[in-house]
């Protein structure tokens, strides 16, 4: 495979190459393309095959060789500037975003840079770049990872665990990078949960390449994401909330169980939102730490409401009441800090 | 397509994070809200009604996100700036509380919660 990866860009740049130097001895171009005389000749035997449709005289690429030097006396259309229509243009831009925005699945340098001269070329069509997804420092560290990967050595992540809110550093055995339902992630062996884990790239803060090799246990087992990276554990809780119509968006968003639609409320509770689609529902929603949920609901002001367990319902209560109570407090310390006139 | 009219812009407003419209400057106590603290820039320490922390500064795009994001830490958080988001924290928990009045009765005032208590 190297052999052709190489041997096709080389055979491109070979035509223009020739044609900027009539006559130039064989030695000279070997030397050029750091390739062997040989295997020098074999490249422009095979271009001697090379042309367009028809195929006919003319339409092959012609070389006459002179001795030790060598001449194209026939281009086949090679010396003509690539140029794209628009249509063009924009089909390959969008297919290169694509892949470009595949978080941990392309090497995005070599996708950008062709982005970027398309762009060019494509003018104003393509002005204003998209850039969707994927943020800079995902992929850098996608592309670190990818290195670790290649070169089956362990690493050591600064990685978020939204679940608990909590930051760790661990050294894991990189084994995979795989995307699911749109985000990129490593899988793992992690030595610290001694145990196959799934890391979401965007949340993997810093990567450090190890000198020492990955070292995954051999029965290490990929985990099944065919339903989703969140698998229910029997140790995980379960809430059930009651959404109004401005956090329907949770029962699509994070995996739920027995939805159950409710008429809307009589007492208005959610105003501009009495349309059809304006309905309430109950959901049972999964967790692995109870602290998540809280800080779910927490954040929704009043759109979801803990039915079930009553100490979870209690206890976001008194986070609620709490954060008003220091508010205030801190309020009050502002005021009187700048009463008295801090220096 | 209308001439005039940039179908990529269109697409980015569609589907991209939407653009910072400006920087909000929070309190956020120690060892807590690290999922705040991981995308936002600390400015220096900052003790608060006679709890210790950081003040951090974050980038703001929207505010109803951000609100959110801010309000499901709690009492770990206090929004200085902008007045805004420091509103639209306040009200979130008002309704919060309000919503789960039934579950945990407030207290009396005799018993509002202590220092020690939100320290905790």
């Amino acid at each position: 495979m190297r052999s052709v990866a190489d041997r096709l860009p080389r055979l491109l740049s070979l035509v223009p190459y020739l044609l900027a130097r009539p006559g130039v001895p064989i030695s000279v171009v070997a030397a050029d393309f750091g390739i062997g005389e040989r295997q020098l000749r074999r490249d422009l035997e095979l271009l001697w095959m090379c042309g367009l449709p028809g195929y006919g005289p003319g339409d092959l690429v012609d070389l006459s060789f002179s001795g030790d030097t060598v001449t194209v006396t026939e281009d086949a259309g090679m010396r003509r500037p690539l140029r794209l229509t628009t249509a063009e243009g924009t089909a390959l831009l969008v297919a290169l975003r694509t892949l470009g925005d595949l978080p941990g699945m392309v090497d995005t340098d070599p996708v950008q840079r062709a982005t970027a001269k398309i762009e060019r070329a494509v003018g104003d069509a393509g002005a204003g770049g998209v850039a969707v997804g994927v943020t800079e420092q995902e992929q850098a560290t996608t592309a670190v990872l990818r290195e670790a990967l290649e070169s089956g050595r362990a690493v050591t992540i600064r990685y978020f665990t939204a679940g608990r809110d909590a930051v760790s550093r661990r050294t894991v055995d990189p084994m995979l990078l795989l995307l699911v339902e749109g985000r990129g992630y490593l899988e793992a062996w992690c030595r610290l949960a001694e145990a196959v884990r799934l890391f979401r790239l965007d949340r993997v803060d810093d990567v450090v390449v190890l000198a020492e090799p990955a070292a995954a246990p051999p029965d290490a087992q990929p985990a099944d994401v065919s339903a989703g990276v969140f698998r229910p554990r029997p140790e995980h809780g379960s809430a059930v909330l009651l959404l109004e119509p401005r956090a329907r968006w949770i029962a699509e968003y994070y995996p739920v169980d027995e939805v159950v639609e409710l008429p809307p409320d009589d007492h208005g509770d959610d105003p501009g939102h009495d349309s059809a689609d304006g309905r309430r529902a109950r959901v049972l929603l999964r967790y692995a730490d109870p602290a998540w949920l809280v800080r779910l609901v927490l954040g929704l002001g009043g759109g979801a409401r803990v039915l079930e367990p009553p100490e979870l319902a209690a206890e976001v209560a008194r986070r609620a009441r709490e954060a008003l109570a220091g508010v205030e407090s801190a309020e009050e310390t502002i005021g009187e800090t700048a009463g008295v006139g801090r220096p | 397509v209308p001439p005039g009219v940039n179908l990529l812009a269109v697409v980015e407003r569609a589907v991209g994070p939407p653009p910072v419209i400006g920087t909000a400057r929070l309190w956020v106590a120690d060892g807590r809200a690290h999922g705040l603290r991981r995308t936002g820039r600390v400015l220096g320490r900052l003790r608060l009604a006679d709890r210790e922390g950081d003040e951090l500064e974050i980038d703001l795009r929207s505010l109803d996100t951000v609100a959110r994001w801010v309000a499901g830490y709690g009492p770990d958080v206090v929004v200085q700036h902008p007045p805004e988001l420091a509103q639209a924290v306040r009200r979130g928990w008002a309704a919060v509380a309000a919503a789960h009045e039934e579950a945990a009765p407030e207290r009396t005032l005799l018993e509002e919660p202590t220092h020690e208590e939100a320290v905790r």
